[in-house]
């Protein structure tokens, strides 16, 4: 059966991701593998210490492999798992890409919003607060519907830069 | 006051939500519409905002301290639609409408409070049962928890380690069963709806319901037209079982004002109640009249089966 690359990624905590090769087939020629973590604008972004623009996901790892410290604020990213080999199988797939996107730090950010208000409830009767609340809850969506529905990454790191410049201003915000 | 974490599991109370964001959309329309409003026309885009919250933390960490503070005002935001979206998710008591007339006709929906300990309450600290005592109280209508609180969820409806209680209807009463001890001081509230007279309705289909199967195994259903009751069919019946005052007479207040048909094996034949082989009791239980018939010095053998008949 020849090799078809595939994978998951999944964001653990605020930083951390967890990327799964969930490929099917085998090929005993592949050496490495290697993840490129690319924004909207093709720029790669890589863990501090990281030289290379990719990071490495060698064989000996087993399936899975946690990167920490990869996402210092929300992204949309396309990530790309490239399989090495010198003598790909033509029927194989070695490069597979897929978009996803990471809201934690949104998220985390807007769910204390709502634990703000179980504590003091009458805050959503002051007018800005809700209605900045919403305009977060808003553009956290939009990310969220660029990538499911358009695969846009563009537009969804455009709504995440916003929800991420109202958190840098909350005092101003909320 | 035991309280209890969240009313509902925090997926129940996100489900809830969500249909209550959609309650609230149409209720806030035919309010503006109808009655100039005096529900907060926020209320559903607050529902949905407060709900996406509770269902990401819930999905990346159900176990969060914060979720019991953060479920529970996502709750209260349901306020009044939290009932009516317990119904449609199947997890609502409630009684029948009458769909021609949108009336509960013929129905009554009876509220009772207590508190633990005071004298009118209908349990004592420590209890974890109750009894209604009330005819025709309509089966899946009962309503029970704390008092000022949502109804508590039913036994088997959500994980085990909750407060829950399960209600068994019977024709003339209904027994409430907690899967916990009740606790002095608590105030409790319990709801339910009864057939009013020459209703139409009635509990459990088309009587009563079920009495307790326990014990019951390999048991028929029979009912003196008003009360159902388990038993068996046929009776065996040896000498022993004789009155061995007399060895003809046979006494099963289960036979109460009951037809049925007797063999006898020794005579190789049924007893002809006709002919006067044997006579019925009232109480239960039957005469052999047959001549020199004598359960204490010979061994009989006789099966009685019930004709399901009504005297």
């Amino acid at each position: 059966m020849a090799f078809t690359g595939d994978f998951t990624v999944e964001q653990i905590t605020l930083s951390d991701v967890t990327v799964n090769d969930t490929s099917t087939g085998s090929d005993d020629t592949i050496t490495t593998r290697r993840i490129y973590f690319r924004q909207y604008d093709n720029t790669t972004i890589v863990p501090e210490g990281v030289t290379t623009d990719y990071v490495e996901f060698p064989l000996d790892a087993g399936n899975s492999i946690l990167i920490e410290n990869l996402l210092l604020r929300d992204y949309a990213l396309s990530i790309e798992v490239v399989w090495i080999t010198p003598t790909p199988d033509p029927d194989g797939v070695y490069d597979v890409t897929k978009s996803y996107l990471f809201t934690y730090y949104s998220e985390t950010f807007y769910y204390g919003l709502t634990q703000t208000q179980t504590s003091s409830p009458q805050i959503v009767n002051d007018t800005p607060y809700y209605k900045n609340k919403s305009l977060l809850r808003t553009l956290i969506d939009d990310a969220d519907q660029s990538i499911r529905f358009g695969t846009d990454l563009y537009s969804a790191q455009i709504n995440l830069n916003a929800a991420f410049f109202m958190m840098q201003n909350q005092l101003f915000y909320f | 006051m035991a309280i209890n974490t969240t009313p509902y599991p925090v997926a129940t109370i996100i489900s809830v939500a969500k249909i209550s964001q959609y309650l609230a959309s149409v209720e806030v329309f035919k309010n503006t519409a109808f009655i100039k409003g005096n529900l907060d026309e926020r209320l559903p885009r607050m529902l949905y905002m407060e709900r996406k919250a509770v269902e990401w933390q819930y999905s990346h960490n159900p176990i969060a301290n914060s979720l019991n503070a953060t479920a529970n005002y996502l709750w209260a935001l349901c306020g009044r639609f939290q009932r009516r979206a317990l119904i449609i998710l199947g997890q609502g008591g409630g009684i029948i409408i009458d769909p021609t007339t949108g009336q509960p006709l013929n129905l009554l929906w009876v509220t009772t409070s207590f508190t633990i300990g005071e004298s009118n309450s209908l349990m004592l600290a420590g209890d974890n049962s109750f009894i209604i005592n009330r005819p025709n109280v309509l089966s899946d209508s009962v309503e029970f928890g704390y008092s000022g609180s949502s109804p508590l969820p039913r036994t088997g409806t959500v994980p085990t380690g909750q407060q829950t209680y399960k209600p068994t209807y019977s024709k003339n009463s209904t027994l409430i069963e907690l899967d916990y001890d009740v606790v002095g001081g608590d105030q409790y509230t319990i709801s339910y709806g009864v057939t009013g007279a020459g209703s139409v309705f009635t509990p459990g289909g088309g009587g009563a319901s079920l009495p307790t199967q326990a014990g019951h195994a390999g048991e028929v259903l029979f009912t003196d037209g008003t009360n159902p009751y388990w038993a068996n069919v046929p009776i065996y019946i040896k000498s022993a079982n004789f009155d061995q005052t007399n060895g003809i007479t046979y006494l099963n207040d289960t036979l109460a004002d009951q037809q049925f048909y007797i063999f006898w094996n020794e005579g190789g034949r049924y007893l002809i109640e006709d002919d006067g082989e044997f006579t019925r009791i009232a109480e239960g239980g039957f005469t052999v009249n047959v001549s020199g018939f004598d359960a204490r010095v010979n061994s009989y053998n006789l099966f009685l089966v019930v004709t399901g008949l009504n005297t």
